[in-house]
């Protein structure tokens, strides 16, 4: 089946092949919502799942997610133009006073490959750029990425504002010093330790 | 001969001089400073945006004043070290927010925490000076913390310290209260030493502009060092983060000199892949302790002094990983030629947390290290000749005066195992981490706070209420 092809495609980290085959699918008169539920996302989550199992290392899962976002922008003009947010919107960002994002943009990645709506605001980004990208975007979760010890209190303050904006938007956070009891500390609604169970927690968040 | 490192010879250090002046003059560095632009462009360096290029010719302009080794002051002249000329001195663990007990639990570190490895580093045999974070305490402010733990150092030690690097007020107030021991001109001296890490890849961050900055205003020692990720925030090979990372560190070097010729420097390179595996950072991989050996040959080409990791672990328990990690680090530093080893005592869990039983044991492996490339003895004397034709074939040597004389001499570390096992079956203390967190007790029970001038220690107490 077409949307078996993708998957494998996926899985075997070749994006040309699941453009191909994306492309195939569309033409065949496959269901555009199988394609993407049944072909694109769920590959990821075999990947996710791979990985979990230590039989994928994490540029290997990269590949696969750059597959499947190129199979992605292949689909994207046939999809009926909410079809991206209704799964959720996720709004990721490095704190203020803080440059550091290599694990901001493995999560990114991945948190588009689960399907969800993800806008990166970048590195350095202050508690009110949350606030109002959260506002105006209709972010679902928040996601704040810290490395350094010194700008982890940022990551308080930036709960504390988004909460006293009164906004409907769950708060998750990561990065090398952070742990679980941090974020139960500073309200945070959940931590994640890696990409997928960064992706595992939006899900659960989305879902609740 | 090292194999680790025989393949870098001088053909292989030049290759990477050569990578690294075509990185410098063709990609450049970008520094998030408009202060530091500035001063690249006041000195005529071609700039693009934040990007600054560096010819040959600049990067070699600037080399020429760096000094090959200085003197790092203490207020204990005592204990002054010297950075460079073949010495190895260590500092303790920097950076850590978390103390982890012998259990594995993790709680938040603390200023008494703080003040505890202070005691323990000024009673210490193994380390030579202070790290400016040895842990974050969480019970104080982080805009403000640096100034207690920079007042704490040098109260409660008289050994040398480390400046505060973590904004531009955390050096001014480093040196603000520096001058209290040392005067406005610090004496001429340099009394600090500052850490300052690139961004990489090819990047400084606009606090780290400020802190190398800074501390070259006022004449005192910074510490660059680039430590790329391979695969991640460099290319994926070990010639290929040389390269980068050396592009990095020269590029901080660069600033320094231009800010003020002649500010001591000191090269710090560590470096290895991630742990593709999950995704996480790793210490103590067998890149890490490679790059240990490697970072100062690569020093030792541009003749300046080096600093490398050591004693790291990704372990949470004080075990067998853990020492053999932390080991294999501080001794391939030794051999390899670092002139300071940092994180040598008391890190666990990939730079996450401290503890006090495994400082003390780190300390047993930081003193065999630096034993291990002592002096040998080499006077005429110690060939023994006359004493080997007396000996001739009774060879007990035992019952004679010389090796009564130095007996004493030879290091065994105190809180190993090191006697025959009916002696240890009757131990009720068998458990190494148990004797060293006994260790670590008394020796805080026995600290004596080093004396300081009523007058320069009030002043640093006011400081420290005034601002923080």
């Amino acid at each position: 089946m077409a949307v078996e092809s993708i998957i494998e495609s996926i899985v075997s980290l070749n994006r040309a092949t699941t453009v191909d085959e994306v492309t195939n699918s569309i033409e065949e008169g496959i269901a555009i919502e199988d394609i993407l539920n049944k072909g694109l996302i769920e590959a990821m989550d075999v990947i996710g799942q791979k990985f979990s199992a230590g039989e994928v290392f994490v540029p290997e899962m990269l590949m696969a997610a750059k597959a499947m976002q190129a199979g992605l922008e292949v689909l994207k003009p046939h999809l009926a133009s909410d079809t991206m947010t209704q799964k959720g919107t996720v709004l990721i960002g490095t704190v203020k006073g803080d440059l550091h994002d290599i694990g901001k943009n493995l999560v990114t990645m991945m948190i588009e490959g689960a399907g969800f709506n993800v806008v990166d605001l970048g590195v350095d980004v202050d508690p009110e750029t949350f606030v109002e990208k959260a506002q105006s975007l209709k972010a679902d979760v928040v996601c704040l990425s810290a490395l350094l010890t010194t700008t982890m209190p940022v990551m308080a303050k930036t709960v504390d504002a988004i909460k006293e904006a009164g906004l409907n938007v769950k708060t998750i956070i990561g990065g090398a010093p952070v742990t679980d009891a941090y974020a139960k500390q500073i309200g945070a609604d959940g931590f994640g330790d890696n990409a997928p169970g960064a992706v595992d927690l939006i899900r659960k968040l989305v879902a609740a | 001969m090292n194999r680790a490192t025989d393949w870098l010879t001088r053909n292989v250090l030049e290759r990477v001089h050569e990578k690294t002046i075509g990185i410098l003059s063709s990609v450049g560095v970008c520094y998030h400073s408009q202060e530091a632009l500035d001063l690249f462009r006041t000195h005529g360096f071609e700039i693009d945006g934040n990007v600054v290029f560096i010819t040959q010719k600049q990067l070699e302009n600037a080399i020429e004043t760096v000094p090959s080794s200085f003197t790092l002051s203490a207020r204990n002249p005592e204990n002054d070290i010297l950075l460079g000329d073949g010495n190895f001195v260590l500092a303790p663990g920097y950076g850590p927010s978390y103390m982890m007990d012998n259990n594995g639990n993790v709680r938040d570190a603390v200023m008494q925490d703080y003040e505890s490895f202070c005691k323990l580093v000024q009673t210490s045999e193994a380390l030579d000076l202070n790290s400016a974070i040895v842990v974050q305490p969480n019970d104080l402010p982080a805009k403000t913390s640096h100034i207690n733990m920079i007042a704490a150092t040098m109260m409660l030690t008289d050994k040398p310290l480390m400046c505060s690097t973590v904004s531009d007020k955390a050096v001014r107030d480093s040196i603000a209260l520096a001058r209290f021991i040392w005067g406005d001109d610090l004496e001429g001296k340099t009394v600090m030493l500052g850490l300052v890490d690139g961004l990489d890849p090819l990047a400084y961050s606009e606090e780290s502009c400020q802190a190398l900055i800074r501390q070259s205003e006022a004449g005192q020692a910074v510490l660059i060092h680039s430590g790329g990720i391979w695969g991640v925030t460099s290319p994926v090979s070990v010639i290929g983060t040389l390269a980068t990372s050396n592009a990095v560190n020269l590029a901080g070097i660069v600033l320094t000199q231009l800010v003020n010729p002649g500010t001591p420097v000191v090269y710090g390179m560590g470096g290895s892949p991630m742990n593709f595996r999950n995704g996480e950072y790793t210490n103590a991989s067998v890149y890490d302790i490679r790059s240990t050996a490697i970072a100062p040959k690569v020093a030792g080409f541009y003749n300046i002094p080096c600093r490398t990791h050591t004693s790291l672990t990704d372990s949470y328990s004080v075990d067998y990983q853990a020492g053999m990690e932390s080991g294999a680090m501080v001794l391939s530093a030794a051999y390899g030629g670092s002139n300071i080893g940092m994180h040598s005592c008391g890190t666990l869990g990939a730079m996450t947390s401290m503890n006090f039983a495994k400082f003390m044991l780190d300390e047993q492996a930081c003193l065999t290290a630096k034993r291990a490339i002592e002096q040998v003895r080499m006077e005429e004397e110690a060939w023994y000749t006359e004493l080997v034709t007396e000996m001739g074939h009774k060879a007990n040597y035992m019952m004679h005066p010389e090796t009564a004389r130095h007996c004493r001499s030879f290091f065994t570390p105190d809180i190993f195992t090191k006697e025959n096992h009916a002696k240890w079956l009757k131990r009720d203390d068998r458990d190494i981490v148990g004797r060293a967190q006994a260790a670590y007790e008394k020796r805080i029970l026995n600290y004596t706070e080093p004396p300081m001038d009523v007058d320069i220690k009030n002043k640093i107490k006011n400081y420290m209420t005034e601002n923080t």
